[in-house]
Formats: C-alpha cells, structure tokens, sequence
C-alpha cells in the first residue's frame, strides 16, 4: 500500500546533542536514530560530535567510539568489520550501505545515521527482519534436484556454468538493496524485493540445480517477481557491487521464453 | 500496517533517502503518464470535437491553444510525450536485459532528459 508519511508514533523527534571534549579540532557530527522500546516515546535523533583524529575511519569506528565512549546504550548489530557479515546495514547519509566499509570521509557534513528503511525497529539501528528472511526461506534456497546422485562423485560444474554463478554468490543478503527499493516498502508483504529475488535467481541459473521450473513457477506472480518496475535503486545502493535490477531482468525473460512470447 | 507498537523506520524520499537520478527518473516517468492522461488526451479529445462541430468552435479553440497559457501547456504535453517516450525505450532496452550497469543507466538518464528538453524545443519552434 501506497504510504508517504510515516505514522504520528513513529516520526523522529530532536534527540539530545553530545559535544565533543573541548580541544577537538577534527569534529564531525554524527546524527544517529535512537528509538527505546521501554521509553514509550517517539524516536529521537541524538546528535554526537566526534573527534576524526581519535577515530577510525569507517563509519562503523565512529558508533562503536560512541558506544564505547559516549552512551553505551546505544544498540546496532555489527560483526565482522570488513563488509562480508551484512550485519552492520544502514541508512547512512540518505542510502542504504554497511557502517564498516562507509569511509567518513566520503560524507560531506553531518552524518546522518538511520536503520534499514521501512522495516519495524527493535531498538535504535535494529530493524526486524524476521519477514525479510521468511522471504528468503520461500524461494528454497538450497540445491534441488530429481536425478539421483553418484555414490563416488560430487555434482560436478563446468567452470563456464561456474562462471554464472559470479555476482551473485557474493550477495551477503545485508538487505540494502531491497530497503531501497519503493516498491518492496509499499509491496513488501507480497513483493519478494530486490535481494530475494537476486537469490532467487542465483538457483535458477545454477548448473546443478535441477528444479528451474517449479523456482520459475512460483516467481510468475503479478507481486512477487512483477512489483519490480527497473527503479534501480536496487544496483545503485549495493555496497557489494553486484545488480540485483539485472538478475530480476534475466529472471523476466526466463519466464517469457518460457511462455512462448 | 503494524503489528506491534514498534516504529515504522524512516524511509521518505528526500528527507531520508536521496533522490537519485534512479528514482527520480522513475517517479517522472509516471508523473509524466499521468499528465498525458489527464491534460494532454483529454485536450486532443477538445481539439477533436470541436473540429467536427464547426469552423466557430475550432477557431476559438484553435486562437485559445495559441495564448501563452494554451502554449505552456502544448509544451508541457509535448515535453511528456518525449520523456515518457525514452523513458519507454529504456524500459524496453532493460526488459531485453541491456544497459543495466550503473554507468549505463545514468548516461541513458541523462539522454532522456536532453532528448526530451530538445525533442520539445524543436517541436515548439516548429510549430511556431
């Protein structure tokens, strides 16, 4: 459903300011989402300045320094620090992106610091992504096959059907991209949204895999394949480079060959 | 809609996330349909109507559409046709599963948006 404002209880409200210690000289502004579950009030936005020569140089260096130096309550999911975990998405600066590889000093001005866009906050940068990853599960998400495997042998791959494989694998399922997408925010309940569908497809064209058309059966539906109108916020937001838009394009056609066009 | 008393996180475009030539592109792509339908074929509709009720009527209208408002809004129409026009052939060319790096969509972006700007200059001098 159509939605372009966001419900009275959840619109942001002025937060508190921090002030870097005095004698800072390097001093950036940090904006960051807070909400307290227990708090029973709005969301707020709390405003920390930090001091760039005491800090690393990653986005994620400066909310870990906030955590640990400023207001330890401050909660957000982060794990490995080096953009393979997809643990640490966020909106950062107006896009989705992962705190840990986001240098500072790509960002001009204030740094404003959001969750995941259009999905129920837990508590501050946590989003729920309990349905994200049911979407996930939907599309089977595992090899599938009918033929019967050797007793002495893998399922071999040729390195060219291999090759295929290539820009999709490296997907570490972060989310950015389907939080950018305005038809999975509206449509997101049917609409199975950029990543899903990247993954999706990841199966479908795998050598290996040998249950393309009940994966392409499931996918021909008007909201969980067709929602996707090539916005292209998708490929434009991917931390990891790949082209979510593309895979969804090639899936299309795989259904229309399949029809008969 | 919310299940629980949980927020809503931001997500409105512009406030908290950017536009982008993306969606840009893709919301004008439809605000331009939309002005087709509303304005420009029910106006050709007008045009048709009162040309077949008369020298009286088409000339009113005819006077009426050479007006500075009259022109503003044949320029307007002609602009729309254009974008949603390239806007289409894009859309096209992507639904072949061509031009779908982010360098490509930015440059045919931008085309569409030249194209469209100079497709409405030439045809409003020549119409002039």
């Amino acid at each position: 459903m159509l939605e372009l404002r966001l419900a009275p209880d959840s619109r942001p409200q002025q937060g508190q300011q921090f002030k870097a210690a005095a004698g800072a000289s390097n001093i950036k502004t940090f904006r960051v989402y807070r909400w307290d579950p227990d708090s029973g009030k709005n969301p707020r936005i709390d405003s920390y300045e930090i001091d760039l020569d005491d800090c690393g140089p990653m986005v994620l260096d400066a909310i870990l320094k906030i955590k640990n130096e400023i207001d330890p309550s401050l909660t957000f999911r982060r794990s490995c620090r080096e953009g393979i975990c997809g643990s640490c998405a966020m909106n950062i600066d107006g896009t989705n992106t992962l705190a840990c590889t986001k240098p500072i000093r790509d960002i001009k001005g204030d740094i404003s610091i959001n969750p995941l866009p259009h999905l129920e906050v837990i508590k501050d940068l946590v989003p729920d992504m309990t349905h994200f990853y049911a979407q996930y599960a939907s599309i089977k998400p595992w090899i599938r096959t009918q033929s019967v495997a050797l007793p002495d042998q893998e399922r071999l791959q040729s390195q060219e059907d291999r090759e295929k494989l290539d820009g999709l694998y490296e997907c570490i399922l972060c989310a950015c991209c389907s939080t950018s997408c305005p038809s999975y925010w509206w449509n997101g309940d049917r609409y199975l949204g950029p990543a899903i569908l990247l993954q999706a497809y990841r199966w479908l064209v795998d050598s290996r895999d040998e249950d393309t058309g009940e994966r392409l059966d499931a996918l021909d539906d008007p909201f969980r394949l067709f929602r996707c109108h090539t916005i292209m916020n998708c490929t434009s937001t991917c931390p990891k480079g790949l082209n979510p838009a593309k895979a969804i394009a090639e899936t299309k056609k795989m259904l229309l060959e399949r029809h008969g066009a | 809609m919310r299940a629980t008393k949980r927020p809503m996180s931001p997500y409105m475009l512009g406030p908290y996330y950017k536009f982008q030539i993306t969606s840009v592109l893709s919301i004008l792509n439809r605000l331009t349909g939309v002005f087709m339908s509303v304005v420009s074929a029910p106006l050709l509709l007008c045009w048709l109507v009162a040309l077949a009720s008369g020298e009286q009527a088409f000339s009113g209208l005819s006077a009426w559409l050479g007006s500075v408002p009259g022109k503003l809004i044949i320029a307007a129409s002609v602009f729309c046709f254009s974008f949603h026009m390239f806007g289409g052939i894009r859309h096209l060319i992507w639904d072949a599963g061509w031009m779908m790096e982010m360098s490509q969509v930015r440059i045919s972006g931008w085309l569409a948006i030249i194209g469209s700007v100079v497709l409405t200059i030439i045809v409003m001098g020549a119409g002039l």
